[in-house]
């Protein structure tokens, strides 16, 4: 046999050791499949629970050779009904750190990078050399975060969701579906424990219960214990007579919808994130081979939704949204730069003039890190290395016009090295 | 030879003008096209539920979702902050009207879940 032959050999490549041709001789098996377009991916896997977990597990079973765990959470015990890497550890750890040791349990092979933080700590540098982003979140502010950067660098981006025996499962392929932005989502509103609203009468049943945790919070001067009975009792008690007398054509609580109330948490099951984040590692071992240009079916485009009470799958199109602020035509454009970090920032104001766009000298443009978890304004007489900007770090310029329009404009930091 | 080139871009023009007529219309209401108040039937189908349904209902392209929603609740028996309606790949915000989505006479619309939980 000759290096060419080896070289298309899966059970040959000897860029695999022996053990792992082994390990996964079965999928090696597996028609149009290639192991070493794994091998030689990184994925980023934003949000590790219920999917975060499951999607982690499959893909590093799988062999995936670089996979970076991004998650600000700590773990409860209450995780360990669906979040299988976590069931050795202690309560309080960090998840992405236990998942990343417990991965290399699993398989040794690859490569476990955990970012204890939010995902906007994360250096933007992660973001622009992985071939994809894989999303477990749980808000639809931090969804829109990684959006931006899927789009920004153009790279694909699965998304899950769950809600009780529900999910859905979405993968933004740049500049073939719908991003994220392309149909904004409103952040679900949650009864908030807001004081202002509750002076006086009740105007809502709910609000009977909330007098009911600040009566028992006026008497402890703490939240009550939801696996308390005897402190249940006591707020329930109390939120009762207040349903009797105020909405005296409504149920009273029951113990259990007082508990789910006061100790707000999302109902899930680890059958359903388990479906969900399957979907997400298949879409993504296959988007995987076509990053590197080998073909393995096709990615869905579309919006899948899993309806676990009736087993049934249902498909939405999602076609992109031309007038999208973040992908459409009017999106802001991005220009990159390079400066060495010893440059002050003025220095862009040149730049930026010589690549066409224009700005009044008396009131200077502003410079935003908006890749921070709270967009600081940057001081133009400054360093790179003084703000702290990152390689691949963007900035967003305002007070620009571009043939005599307003026009705001993204500058995307490449550092010199050295 | 060349004649088969040409038209194959001809094809991929039309393919193109196409694309450009089923442009998704802004959120930003565009009172210009559909009468307001004119009455339509609308197909309301469910995604979410133990018995995933359809209903025709006639409704007026300017009542509000957040209204539709209370509606089609009731009638689905589904509390209206576990589904959004969705209609051709748009998700409906409840301060728009019907007629925002380009919703017309005989489409269907979607009971979506809202799963934007990831735990």
């Amino acid at each position: 046999m000759n290096a060419k032959d080896t070289k298309k050999s899966n059970f040959f490549d000897e860029t695999l050791s022996k053990d792992e041709r082994i390990r996964f001789d079965r999928q090696l098996r597996l028609p149009g499949w290639n192991q070493k377009a794994l091998k030689d991916s990184t994925v980023l896997i934003v949000g590790v629970g219920g999917l975060g977990t499951e999607t982690a597990k499959n893909l590093a079973m799988a062999g995936v050779g670089t996979i970076h765990l991004i998650d600000l959470d700590i773990i409860e015990y209450s995780n360990l009904n669906r979040q299988i890497l976590f069931s050795d550890a202690d309560e309080g750890d960090p998840k992405a750190k236990v998942a990343a040791r417990a991965l290399e349990k699993i398989n040794p092979y690859s490569k476990y990078i955990w970012h204890h933080s939010n995902l906007e700590d994360v250096d933007p540098e992660v973001y622009a050399t992985a071939d994809l982003y894989i999303s477990g979140l749980d808000s639809v502010t931090a969804r829109n975060e990684l959006i931006r950067r899927a789009v920004q660098f153009k790279k694909p981006m699965i998304d899950g969701g769950t809600a009780t025996y529900y999910g859905h499962v979405y993968t933004y392929l740049p500049g073939k579906n719908a991003c994220l932005q392309c149909d904004p989502q409103q952040e679900r509103e949650r009864e908030s424990l807001a004081a202002c609203t509750l002076v006086g009468i009740p105007r809502k049943k709910s609000h009977c219960l909330l007098k009911g945790q600040l009566y028992f919070e006026s008497k402890n001067n703490r939240p009550p214990d939801t696996t308390v009975l005897e402190e249940m009792n006591l707020v329930i008690n109390y939120a009762n007579n207040l349903v009797k007398e105020h909405f005296p054509s409504e149920n009273v609580f029951s113990l259990d919808e007082a508990v789910k109330m006061v100790d707000q948490h999302d109902p899930t099951i680890i059958s359903i994130n388990a479906v969900m984040a399957s979907l997400q590692s298949q879409e993504a071992l296959k988007l995987m081979h076509h990053l590197k240009g080998i073909e393995l079916g096709t990615v869905n485009p579309e919006y899948v939704i899993y309806n676990g009470l009736v087993g049934k799958f249902f498909y939405i199109e999602k076609p992109p949204n031309k007038k999208c602020m973040l992908c459409g035509k009017n999106a802001t454009a991005i220009e990159e730069v390079k400066l060495p970090a010893t440059a002050t920032i003025d220095v862009l104001l040149s730049i930026i003039k010589s690549r066409g766009y224009d700005y009044d000298p008396e009131f200077l443009p502003s410079f935003w890190l908006i890749d921070k978890k709270d967009p600081v304004d940057v001081e133009i007489d400054s360093t790179v290395k003084e703000q702290g900007i990152r390689n691949h770090e963007t900035l967003y310029v305002t007070g620009l016009t571009n043939k005599g329009e307003e026009i705001d404009l993204n500058v995307r930091i490449i550092l010199n090295q050295g | 030879m060349s004649e088969e080139f040409e038209e194959i871009s001809f094809d991929e023009e039309k393919e193109e003008e196409e694309v450009v007529e089923t442009e998704i219309k802004s959120k930003t209401p565009d009172k210009t096209k559909t009468p307001a108040g004119k009455k339509i039937s609308v197909y309301f189908q469910s995604t979410i539920g133990p018995s995933p349904k359809q209903e025709k209902l006639v409704v007026a392209t300017d009542a509000p979702i957040s209204d539709i929603k209370y509606t089609v609740s009731q009638i689905f028996g589904l509390p209206p902050d576990e589904f959004h309606l969705s209609h051709a790949g748009r998700t409906c915000d409840n301060d728009d009207v019907l007629e925002d989505y380009g919703v017309e006479d005989g489409d269907t619309v979607l009971l979506i879940p809202v799963s934007t939980a990831g735990c």
